[in-house]
C-alpha cells in the first residue's frame, strides 16, 4: 500500500494491513552499522525514547511519532493520503 | 470457455458499457431478452466486507460516516477511456477525506446511476485500506482501477 505524507508529499509503500500511525519512530529510525546492529544515528536503539532523544532536527526519520507533532526531517507524517488500488473488479453476472 | 470472443466485440461492448458519458440503450431483438440501459455516471462504492459476482450478491458498504457517504461518489462524466485488448481503466482520480477512524475497507463495487441503480462491478482491493483516520485522505487515482475482459 502506498502512502504519502500530506505536508512534505514523501511517499511511502508499506506491507498490507499496516497502520501508518502505529508506526513508533525506532521502527524506521533504525538503521544498521558497520557491525550489523541496530543503531538510530549512530546510538543504540533500545527504547522509543531513545529514538526521540536521537531525532536531532534535519535528521530523517521515516516514521511519524506518537504525537501529532512532525518532527524536524520527518518524512511521513500525519495526516496521510492513502493511495488504493483495485485488482480487477469483475462483471456482475445475471 | 475463456477467450472465447473476439476482442474487437469486447473492445466495442465494454467501450459503450463504461467510455460512454451518456446512457447506452441495449435492445435485443425477438426472443433476446428485456432492453436494458447503462447510465453513467458511474459511482465507486467503498466495502467493508466483499460480495461476489452473483447478481445481488452485493458487498457490505461502509456506511455513512465520517467523510464517506452511502452509494459513493462519481468515477466522472467519463469511467474510462477507450479500451484496448479488452482492457480499461479509470479516467479520473476518486478521492475522500476521513473525518474520523474508518474500518477496513476490502472491496469496491461500481454502480450505475439509474433511478434504480445497477451493479456493473466488483471486486478485491490489491491490498485493504486500513489505519485510515481524521484528516487522512484516501484515493484512488486515474489508472488505479483496471478492467480486464480479455479473457471473455
Amino acid at each position: 500500500m502506498q502512502y504519502q505524507c500530506k505536508t512534505c508529499l514523501a511517499m511511502t509503500d508499506l506491507p498490507p494491513g499496516t497502520d501508518p500511525h502505529a508506526r513508533t519512530w525506532c521502527e524506521c529510525c533504525t538503521v544498521t552499522n558497520d557491525s550489523g546492529a541496530p543503531h538510530h544515528h549512530g546510538r543504540d536503539v533500545l527504547s522509543a525514547e531513545k529514538c526521540e532523544e536521537a531525532n536531532h532536527p534535519g535528521m530523517p526519520c521515516f516514521s511519524p511519532p506518537k504525537t501529532a507533532d512532525k518532527p524536524e526531517g520527518c518524512t511521513v507524517c500525519r495526516p496521510v493520503m492513502h493511495f488504493a488500488v483495485a485488482g480487477e473488479p469483475q462483471l456482475v453476472s445475471g | 470457455m475463456p477467450a472465447m470472443t473476439d476482442q474487437g466485440r469486447v473492445n466495442a461492448i465494454i467501450q459503450a458499457l463504461f467510455t460512454s458519458s451518456a446512457q447506452a440503450t441495449f435492445t435485443p431483438g425477438t426472443g433476446g431478452g428485456s432492453v436494458f440501459n447503462a447510465t453513467p455516471p458511474y459511482h465507486l462504492r467503498l466495502m467493508t466486507a466483499q460480495g461476489s459476482n452473483t447478481a445481488g450478491s452485493n458487498g457490505t458498504e461502509m456506511p455513512t460516516e465520517f467523510g464517506y457517504t452511502l452509494l459513493g461518489q462519481t468515477l466522472g462524466t467519463t469511467f474510462c477511456a477507450a479500451p484496448s485488448a479488452g482492457v480499461q481503466s479509470n479516467s479520473n482520480a476518486v478521492s475522500w477525506t476521513a473525518t474520523g477512524t474508518w474500518p477496513t475497507i476490502t472491496a469496491i463495487e461500481i454502480w450505475d446511476t439509474a433511478g434504480t441503480a445497477l451493479r456493473w462491478l466488483q471486486g478485491a482491493l490489491t491490498s485493504s485500506i486500513t489505519g485510515v483516520v481524521n484528516g487522512d485522505t484516501v484515493q484512488f487515482a486515474a489508472g488505479s482501477i483496471t478492467i480486464n475482459a480479455s479473457a471473455w
